[in-house]
């Protein structure tokens, strides 16, 4: 029965999703952001932060935004987000 | 909480990079692995932390970014350890500490008895000392139910034992067996008769015939009280035989002789006296005064100081040996003196030898011969002279 479950719920990066370079945005609530594909951060201030992806540049617009982790493909913001913007 | 001890043991600094770039900054540390947190903005960078080795290899990562890398505080140990680097006394002193501590925690430090009466403590020590329980000894090879055993089995004196090792601390509490009264169950009957020729002075007769009175005079193995008991009837005699028992007080002369030679040596301890002194760690002695004096007649004596901390009495201590020197002196004796001397001895003869009668009279007769002098010494004690002979039936 385990078993079946285990095979009706494959983990998140067994996802047979074909993101096609697009970034992959993740929020909770307006607290958190987590952004995947990213490929640098452009602007970092504290009301606004503007992260590259490789088709468009994600602005999240805010107050005391900050990075709360990064690595070379992966940025995780939290702060109290008002906007997000999609520039192409 | 975990990544905090680690952090605070590999190290950590934080930094606030100002520059042109500072976003170029944090892309180029990402890239490269290297972990920064707590990071923000800030109006003409960022600030953040990083760990101390990262820290080392990121100016080159800076200048790309045409930032400017500034350290605002200093975090962990390697930091604690720098700024006692030259200090280098206090981290050994530590780690000798507790070194120290680690090994003198398996060792005895001090043995306290309680509960002895009769028994000395210093025999007791030595008894404990023959199992190896000592100061010292390594506390895990001591089996403290086998000592208890062990010393309960060869002194009948001790009716309970318990030896409890508490720390380093050997406690060990007795109670001693009480001694047996000495009842006389004998019942074979006997008499009473005189040890020594005497003057009857008092009769205390409990049991038995008394065959002396007040006044009659005594020799050495005659019958005081008789053990046999005769009752005439008119138509029976029959003898009863009983276990005679009472005092029977007589006046004694006894006779002592004393001698005492005219000219003696006589060692008197003088005013100069050499101290050494050790000290005493465990069963450790260092000495740290040494004197090679030496006199050819000494008395020696030795004095041990323990340090005594919070009832607990450290196995630390100084032990003062002092020599005083002997002064050899031929005294002679004047006749005074020689009277005085044999009064003496004669008083701790009849305190001692003859505590349980009473002194009538003295007399010292003190002649002078050769080298010597000779004293006799004529005494008349009143004491119970009777004493019990058993008899068999068939006598």
């Amino acid at each position: 029965m385990l078993r079946n479950k285990q095979r009706q719920t494959p983990s998140y990066n067994q996802m047979p999703i074909s993101m096609g370079g697009e970034p992959l945005i993740e929020m909770i609530g307006n607290r958190r952001i987590t952004l995947e594909g990213s490929t640098g951060i452009l602007l970092y201030e504290s009301e606004n932060i503007k992260i590259n992806t490789s088709k468009m540049i994600v602005s999240f617009c805010g107050r005391g935004l900050t990075v709360r982790c990064i690595s070379c493909s992966c940025v995780e913001i939290e702060g109290f987000i008002t906007a997000v913007e999609f520039i192409t | 909480m975990l990544v905090s001890l680690l952090r605070f043991f590999r190290g950590y600094v934080d930094f606030t990079a100002k520059g042109m770039f500072p976003e170029r900054f944090l892309n180029i540390t990402a890239r490269s692995g290297i972990n920064l947190w707590d990071h923000r903005p800030t109006k003409d960078g960022l600030c953040g932390s990083m760990a101390l080795n990262d820290y080392r290899y990121i100016r080159k990562t800076a200048r790309k970014a045409k930032v400017t890398l500034r350290i605002e505080h200093r975090h962990g140990l390697p930091f604690i350890i720098n700024k006692y680097k030259s200090r280098i006394g206090l981290p050994i002193g530590a780690v000798a500490g507790f070194v120290l501590i680690m090994v003198l925690s398996n060792f005895i430090w001090s043995i306290n008895i309680t509960g002895t009466q009769t028994i000395s403590d210093t025999y007791l020590l030595g008894e404990l000392e023959k199992y190896g329980v000592s100061v010292g000894a390594y506390k895990n090879s001591i089996d403290a139910d086998d000592v208890k055993r062990e010393i309960q089995i060869t002194n009948k004196k001790i009716g309970w034992m318990s030896v409890n090792i508490t720390g380093n601390i050997v406690s060990v509490e007795v109670k001693e067996n009480a001694p047996k009264p000495q009842l006389d169950t004998n019942k074979n009957p006997c008499n009473l008769k005189a040890k020594c020729d005497g003057v009857i002075t008092k009769t205390n007769v409990k049991s038995g015939v008394t065959n002396v009175m007040i006044g009659s005079g005594v020799t050495k193995g005659d019958l005081l009280v008789s053990g046999v008991s005769e009752s005439h009837t008119e138509r029976l005699d029959t003898l009863t035989y009983l276990r005679a028992s009472g005092e029977i007080f007589a006046d004694v002369n006894s006779e002592k002789e004393l001698t005492l030679s005219k000219e003696i040596d006589y060692y008197s301890i003088n005013e100069n006296t050499v101290e050494r002194n050790q000290i005493s760690f465990l069963w450790f002695k260092f000495p740290y005064s040494l004197s090679f004096k030496q006199f050819p007649y000494n008395a020696r004596n030795y004095k041990t100081q323990n340090l005594y901390l919070n009832d607990i009495t450290l196995p630390v201590g100084i032990t003062t040996q002092t020599d005083y020197e002997l002064s050899k002196h031929d005294v002679v004796y004047d006749s005074d003196t020689v009277k005085n001397i044999f009064e003496n001895e004669s008083l701790i003869y009849e305190l001692f030898s003859k505590g349980s009668s009473t002194l009538k009279s003295r007399e010292l007769k003190i002649l002078e011969k050769d080298s010597e002098y000779i004293c006799n010494i004529s005494y008349i004690f009143n004491e119970n002279i009777a004493e019990s002979v058993e008899f068999t039936v068939t006598e």
